[in-house]
């Protein structure tokens, strides 16, 4: 049920943690990581994408702003003087 | 300090050598720190047992989250709060400054939140009590925004935006509590807890999450900085021609 791992506040490092061995009934180390999901490498890559856009583009909004200030204050520097 | 002082120092400070220059090093560094996090997330950090990949988004996602809600809304809050009592415009720019960087974060947080949720909990977005907190905070934040855009009235503007600040900090500590008042979809907090993240993360996860934190914290005060420049500046100006 995908519900009850909304539950889940402890993260487990998939390279550090044990797995019970049930025919010996000991708790041995995982060699390869084993995901109860999909890899979701897909969301993963969607969500940086969509974070990086979201940054850049206000980056690219306050250089545009600073830009035009400029030009407004070249344009009310000779008047000055 | 009155409003009207306050200007005055501003339309004194006419210095064109007193801009600041074209180039900030500060943000440079800030953004190159996110790229380095984000880098050392996708390609050194160990994935989740449970979750995949997917759980990466969390280097993301809450760094965002506390980065915008508890550094950028509640600071805003506060000083709006004192620019009632002082009068001082340079805290006026503050706040709008701050509200304007929080709604980057808060963007990125209610963006980034339905790529985890969707694979995990099986949909992109439920009407939970946390998720919809969050998502009215925004928009208060653009309220906010809109508002200042629509008042010309220096003294006016300021008042009301000090005001809708305050509220938009009080939401807050109720975003927080939701997922301990609510039945909600949404994770009990891994790293905002009285025992701390150590309980809930592994040594590599933690370092990878503490090196996120510092690099959108950077991220957030260069942000902040800059626009808080720009509008010290535009403020200026404004003062130049209106003196005219």
């Amino acid at each position: 049920m995908r519900i009850e791992l909304a539950t889940i506040t402890d993260m487990q490092d998939s390279s550090k943690a044990p797995v019970v061995d049930s025919t010996s009934a000991t708790t041995v180390p995982t060699a390869e990581p084993q995901f109860r999901t999909p890899q979701n490498a897909g969301f993963m890559q969607a969500a940086y994408t969509v974070a990086a856009v979201i940054f850049g583009g206000y980056l690219l909004m306050l250089r545009r702003r600073w830009t035009t200030l400029r030009k407004r204050q070249h344009n009310a520097a000779p008047s000055r003087r | 300090m009155t409003s009207t002082s306050a200007s005055t120092t501003v339309s004194s400070g006419t210095r064109s050598a007193s801009a600041p220059s074209g180039i900030d090093w500060f943000l440079i560094a800030a953004i190159a720190a996110v790229i380095g996090a984000c880098a050392n997330v996708l390609l050194f950090t160990p994935a989740e047992l449970r979750q995949g990949l997917a759980q990466k988004i969390f280097y993301l996602h809450v760094p965002a989250a506390i980065t915008g809600l508890y550094f950028s809304v509640i600071p805003m809050a506060i000083v709006s709060g004192i620019y009632l009592w002082l009068k001082d415009e340079r805290l006026d720019r503050v706040a709008e400054s701050l509200a304007e960087v929080a709604l980057v974060f808060v963007a990125v947080v209610l963006c980034t939140g339905p790529f985890w949720g969707k694979p995990i909990w099986g949909t992109y977005w439920q009407w939970e009590a946390r998720l919809t907190s969050t998502l009215f905070l925004s928009f208060v934040l653009i309220g906010y925004l809109v508002m200042r855009g629509a008042i010309e009235q220096p003294e006016s503007r300021a008042r009301l935006s000090a005001i809708i600040g305050i509220m938009a900090g009080c939401l807050v500590p109720f975003i927080h509590l939701t997922v301990y008042m609510f039945t909600t979809l949404h994770p009990m907090p891994v790293v905002l807890t009285p025992e701390g993240p150590k309980q809930n993360l592994s040594p590599e996860m933690l370092r990878s999450f503490l090196y996120s934190m510092a690099a959108f914290l950077l991220l957030f005060l260069a942000m902040a900085r800059n626009r808080y420049r720009w509008a010290t500046e535009r403020d200026r100006l404004q003062a130049l021609e209106d003196q005219r």
